[in-house]
């Protein structure tokens, strides 16, 4: 009865999407503008020694076995960005929690909400998903404070998808291509929605505030689930990934491939104008074993200087890391704008960003971004003499077309940063 | 008592350089943000203390109310009393700022205001706030709440206690600032502010009152009216016995104290919407029906029986007359396509229902409190004893009312016990509580420890599972559970360990005159508490610490340097840590931790013992320190483990972590005033569940004057053996579907009067509740509009034309209706 998923395996010579409606042309106005956000985090801080790049804001480089040496092809295409202060957070948990919200609870112009859900509530609205997360053995300790980043308002985390089979279903899965049938399961799945949410408002007249804000929640999920069955698609599903334990550490390679292809399909697809690829989280237990590392990359990020071979070991999980960053402004840059006018990489701001500073200290100090893609005067190294990062997540929803002073916790600090946005 | 320690802890820990990585590494997943998962402050960081002072109200002041007919309008009125206190400390905030900024716009705007206003529901409280457009509303407000701060109860100011959960009257709003949490801390401050404390005067930063001593009590107070979702591993056995079918794996939750049921965290966001939605409809697909139908005929009649009674399954409750009707809508609707089509469509719909993923614990008023119903006992008794849906012997005892008899609750309380699937449940409580769950994915380094395969893994798993389960069956207590000598082992395993081999798979071996007594020495708890190269004085000790004492340390300072100490082949693991921990900024934690974990130097990180530590010898030598019952020496984990077991810590925590567990609470209920009322008839591990249901928490519920019964209350019994008379909703008569009532047009209703009234507001956003009264002589369908500022995003009890501009709001089935005189409420929320 229900119409089960309809996949088309095409084999395609592009490696994700063939796009099957007619590409509507950007307007004029919007080219070179980031019309998509893309963030990509991941954890433990960094050894800023390693991290560094060296020269001056127009002129610098990458130096020989740094962290950043494999973005080396992508220079031209990035701010780094070095001096930002999280001033609401400090330490592991702290800093993941503060990372994407700084801070900002209830009554603040935020709300509490993470950078990624602000912005995708102002321009994803009408989208398929509002937004779209995927996490790379982000389910091993269960959701908490550590392991999440995206919070769609104060203490309500949104939960990325660490199965890339289970995305996959998600965004593919339900193709409501079925031409005849298809009007009949809508039909019939919009009563289902609507008897659920009969049931939700007749819950909500009975029980007391802690648990209305509870079903408000719920019924706002209701919402998302509503657009994303019955918005329509206008492109044909990829491959699906392959089978994978989204547990498994030594599969993390894999996973992360697999995440950042379906990341970037949902862009290139336009089901959604904001993604994240969550790489594990704070505290990461993962070993990078495929580099040889032996040891947790968590400990390993707090390896002494004097100990310079569990130092190596951190540098060389990070230069992978950063290479992997490559490979997924690689992967935007051949893909081509669903909307027309140049790749995916010219539209979408892709974000970079770690929980902490220093991981040896533990502060949230001199956190290092790195922001690619749509952005402004791109080949730029900017140091900050400890702003609060607040002005980043300022620049980030202005360049997207989000007019703020403020993000989090308005007292942190007002506008953006200087020669960004 | 463990408050004290916490005291203690606190100021100890002023310059303390605890390990951060291990003290993270182990609690990690497993504590998450104690309490939150309430409305605010939750899992972000708030803005609390320092900063600078406050930069003004939020709000633009009258940037015009709702509109609409009747709309009360205003911003947050001109409220910005001044940036800092004339003559402060610099930084330092006047109560008005702190008041406003602090714990006003974030807090109470959002969770107060709501009720506590002259006409709401808590209008007739002793805490009534002005309106927040009246001039001097701040003045007002610090009047009203300052005799609430002075006025203590147990210690803990009224003001504080009160939307803490912490008053033995309970709150009617719920627990809305649970203790711990960042927002308990925020109204603890103003408090003390109001207590007279002038922070600004002395220069010096308000901390927070202590939180209150575990109260001594008569009676335990009941915790408030509650929803809880059902649990990931609640709903797979629920889908298994409704369906036969095993459910879909589902988004992770959020942990709390380990614990993975915790009413306040779980909800439903739009990514396990989805996965519900999913499930729901394979399920649906796949499932045999002649489990679910109650007869054979393909039949209209079937399906309205069906409806009934597998509904009644579904719900754990009987279905009122609406619920049946909507059911027997989408039948109507779906079985255009045949009588099976219908009835799996309606089974897809209860799936995503949140009566079917909430359990109610609501209840039905009765005097100043609420009782629950027999059949929310039903399902209590169901998922605290077997983790799942009630049986049919269960609800039946429902539908009669025989389960308001205490003596029939401990009766059905001795049934379940006995069967095997309590004996899982205390498997499944031993995983979280000891955080072993994460054995099969805690990293080891494969080529120092070979011999660790996944079969060993999982073979250790087995080997807790089988000892726990076997203790609670065959009456053992925590003596056992931390001295047996009798072990569970397989030949493999047995081997691993060096010790005798069984006779059979699983057999037990006498390990009397060996190391390896007492769950301390299982590989499940020495491998997941160990690091991927070495074992880990830190984290087993932090073990022991929070887990087993309940002895919660604080997150350690930022801006330590806080390395661990690096593996260094001429030192032992404990010169290593002792070395680490020397630095004063550090012993100050350090002493509560390491030497609890020296005691297991014996045992290597992949949970075999060792005689020598790489070639240095192992002192094992440990101690615990300012714990209020278990202050102890001893040598190994023998001698530990013979502390532990005659602790009363010990005791009251594995009491603690069974009401966490069990209620799905975490700090909500006064937990020693539940420790002492559970110790009176605790002897035998398994004891602890039959304690649980004789608690008044386990019958009562608090809730606010404004709260309504559960639905269907009137179709169940009040008392034991009222059945018969218990009425039995009518169904819809067949033919067309059950269509909603035509919609209204857009034009207004005449004589529908439509009262906005906004309720909070930032810089953003506002909230606004409305009303709509029937000002006619006869019944009439709803329709109002309003012009509205700003776009809605959440919309309740009211459906809209609209986001944004001229709005046409209409009810929802069950408010779109109103008798003359009558009222109906929505609300919303808007973004500017």
């Amino acid at each position: 009865m229900l119409d089960r998923r309809r996949f088309t395996l095409a084999l395609l010579a592009a490696p994700f999407l063939a796009l099957t409606a007619t590409p509507r042309r950007a307007r004029a106005q919007d080219a070179g503008r980031a019309r998509r956000l893309l963030i990509f985090s991941s954890p433990n801080g960094t050894i800023h020694r390693h991290w560094r790049p060296m020269g001056g804001e127009n002129d610098f480089v990458f130096p020989e076995g740094s962290i950043l040496e494999p973005l080396t092809p992508w220079r031209d295409r990035l701010l780094v960005i070095d001096g930002l202060n999280f001033l609401t957070g400090n330490n592991h948990e702290g800093g993941q929690a503060a990372m994407l919200t700084n801070g900002g609870g209830a009554g603040t112009p935020t709300r509490g909400a993470s950078l990624d859900q602000f912005v995708a509530r102002r321009i994803g609205a009408a989208d398929r998903f509002a937004s779209l997360e995927f996490g790379v053995l982000t389910d091993i300790w269960g959701a908490n404070t550590q392991t999440r980043m995206s919070y769609s308002e104060a203490g309500q985390f949104v939960h990325p998808e660490a199965s890339p089979q289970r995305a996959f279903d998600r965004m593919f899965g339900d193709l409501a291509g079925g031409p005849s049938g298809a009007a009949r399961q809508r039909a019939l799945r919009r009563s289902v929605l609507d008897a659920s949410r009969t049931d939700l408002a007749d819950l909500h007249r009975r029980v007391g505030r802690a648990e209305q804000l509870k079903l408000e929640a719920h019924l706002e999920a209701l919402r998302g689930v509503e657009q994303s069955l019955f918005s329509e698609l206008s492109c044909e599903a990829p491959q699906a990934p392959a089978a994978l334990d989204k547990d498994r550490n030594d599969d993390f390679p894999a996973l992360l491939d697999a995440q950042t292809r379906l990341a970037v399909s949902a862009l290139a697809c336009g089901m959604t104008h904001v993604a994240s690829v969550q790489l594990s989280h704070t505290v990461s237990p993962v070993v990078f074993s495929w580099v040889g590392n032996a040891e947790g990359h968590h400990s390993l990020s707090h390896a002494a200087d004097e100990q310079p071979e569990l130092v190596g070991q951190f540098v060389l999980a990070e230069r992978w890391v950063a290479e992997r960053f490559g490979a997924l402004l690689d992967l935007l840059n051949n893909t081509p704008d669903p909307d027309g006018g140049g790749s995916l990489l010219d539209s979408t701001l892709v974000l970079w960003t770690k929980e902490m500073g220093d991981s040896r200290a533990h502060v949230c100090e001199s956190v290092p971004f790195v922001m690619a893609g749509a952005v402004p005067a791109p080949g730029r190294y900017l140091r900050f003499g400890g702003d609060s990062h607040a002005r980043l997540l300022v620049s980030v929803c202005r360049l997207l077309g989000v007019d703020v002073e403020t993000f989090g916790d308005p007292t942190t600090s007002v506008g953006g940063l200087a020669g960004v946005a | 008592m463990r408050r004290a320690l916490a005291m203690t802890l606190a100021a100890a820990l002023a310059a303390c350089g605890a390990d951060a990585d291990s003290k993270s590494q182990t609690r990690d997943g497993t504590d998450a943000d104690a309490g939150t998962g309430g409305s605010t402050g939750g899992g972000t960081p708030g803005s609390g203390g320092g900063g600078t002072p406050g930069t003004g109200g939020g709000g633009s002041p009258g940037t015009g109310g709702a509109g609409g007919s009747a709309a009360t309008g205003g911003g947050s009125g001109g409220g910005t009393a001044g940036t800092s206190g004339a003559g402060g400390a610099p930084g330092c905030e006047t109560n008005e700022v702190f008041f406003e900024t602090r714990v006003y716009d974030p807090i109470m705007s959002r969770t107060c205001a709501n009720c506590h206003i002259a006409g709401g529901a808590a209008g007739a409280t002793r805490l009534v706030l002005p309106p927040h457009d009246a001039p001097d509303w701040i003045a007002q407000s610090l009047a009203a709440m300052t005799p609430l701060a002075e006025e203590l109860v147990r210690d803990v100011p009224l003001l504080v206690a009160k939307p803490a959960g912490l008053h033995p009257g309970g709150h009617g709003g719920g627990t809305l600032t649970p203790p711990g949490s960042i927002d308990y801390q925020a109204l603890a401050n103003l408090a003390t502010r109001l207590q007279g404390e002038d922070p600004c005067a002395s220069g010096t930063p308000v901390d927070p009152p202590p939180p209150p001593d575990d109260p001594t009590c008569d009676v335990e107070p009941p915790g408030a009216r509650s929803l809880r979702r059902l649990s990931h591993v609640e709903y797979a056995h629920t889908i298994h016995d409704l369906f036969g079918l095993e459910a879909d794996a589902l988004a992770p939750d959020r942990v709390v104290h380990g614990f993975d049921n915790n009413g306040a965290a779980l909800g439903v966001t739009a990514l396990l919407a989805d996965q519900y939605r999913t499930s729901a409809e394979r399920l649906a697909t796949e499932v045999d029906l002649n489990r679910v139908l109650p007869c054979g005929e393909h039949t209209r009649d079937c399906a309205v029986s069906f409806a009934r009674h597998f509904g009644r399954k579904m719900f754990r409750r009987p279905l009122t007359a609406d619920e049946l009707a909507s059911a027997m809508g989408i039948y109507d609707l779906a079985a255009e396509d045949g009588f099976e089509v219908g009835v799996r469509w309606v089974l897809t719909a209860w799936l995503q229902s949140p009566n079917f993923l909430y359990r109610t614990e609501l209840g039905r008023r009765e005097g100043d409190h609420f009782v629950l119903t027999p059949y929310e006992i039903a399902a209590e008794l169901s998922y605290l004893f077997w983790q799942t849906t009630p049986d049919d012997t269960l609800l039946d005892l429902a539908a009669t009312g025989d389960l308001l008899d205490p003596a029939v609750v401990a009766r059905e309380a001795a049934r379940m016990l006995a069967d095997p699937r309590s004996a899982e449940t205390m498997r499944r409580f031993t995983e979280r509580w000891l955080g072993i769950d994460r054995l099969p994915i805690v990293t080891r380094d494969g080529t120092l420890f070979p011999a660790l395969t996944l079969e060993i893994r999982a073979a250790m798993a087995e080997e807790t599972s089988r000892f726990v389960t076997g203790l609670w069956t065959g009456g053992g207590t925590l003596d056992d559970l931390f001295r047996s000598t009798q072990r569970p082992l397989t030949p493999a395993l047995a081997a691993y360990y060096g010790l005798p081999a069984p006779a059979a798979d699983w057999a037990p071996v006498d390990v009397t005159g060996t190391p390896y007594a007492g769950v301390l020495t299982q590989g499940s708890v020495l491998v997941t508490h160990a690091l991927p190269t070495t074992s880990s004085p830190i984290h087993r000790g932090l073990f022991v610490r929070e887990r087993l004492l309940c002895q919660d340390l604080p997150d350690p300072p930022a801006n330590l340097d806080t390395s661990p100490p690096a593996v260094d082949p001429s030192l032992s693991t404990r010169e290593r840590y002792v070395a680490h921990s020397r630095n004063p900024a550090c012993a100050g934690c350090h002493t509560l931790i390491d030497p609890i974990g020296f005691a297991f130097e014996h045992y290597d990180a992949a949970g075999r013992w060792r005689d020598d530590d790489g070639g240095h010898a192992i002192d094992a030598q440990g101690e615990i320190v300012r714990s209020p019952a278990s202050d102890a020496q001893f040598d190994g984990v023998a001698e530990l483990s013979a502390v532990l077991a005659g602790s009363d810590d010990v005791r009251a925590c594995y009491l603690s972590q069974w009401v966490r567990y069990g209620f799905g609470v975490d700090d909500a209920l006064p937990l020693g005033c539940y420790v002492n009322r559970l110790g009176e008839n605790f002897e035998a591990l398994h004891d602890i569940l039959p304690a649980l249901t004789g608690t008044t928490h386990f019958r009562e519920r608090t809730g606010g004057d404004t709260e309504l019964d559960v639905a269907g209350a009137d179709l169940v019994p009040t008392a034991p053996g009222s059945a018969p008379e218990m009425p039995e909703p009518e169904v819809p008569p067949s033919g067309p579907p059950s269509e909603p009532p035509p919609p209204p047009g857009d034009d207004v209703t005449p004589g529908a009067v439509l009262v906005l009234e906004e309720v909070s507001r930032w810089q953003t956003g506002y909230c606004a509740n409305a009303h709509v009264d029937n000002t006619t002589d006869a019944e009439l369908q709803w329709v109002v509009a309003a012009d509205i500022e700003g776009r809605i995003n959440n919309l309740w009890n009211a459906e809209r034309s609209a986001d944004s501009g001229r709005v046409v709001f209409r009810g929802v089935q069950w408010n779109a209706t109103l008798a003359p005189g009558q009222r109906a409420e929505f609300g919303y929320c808007a973004d500017l």
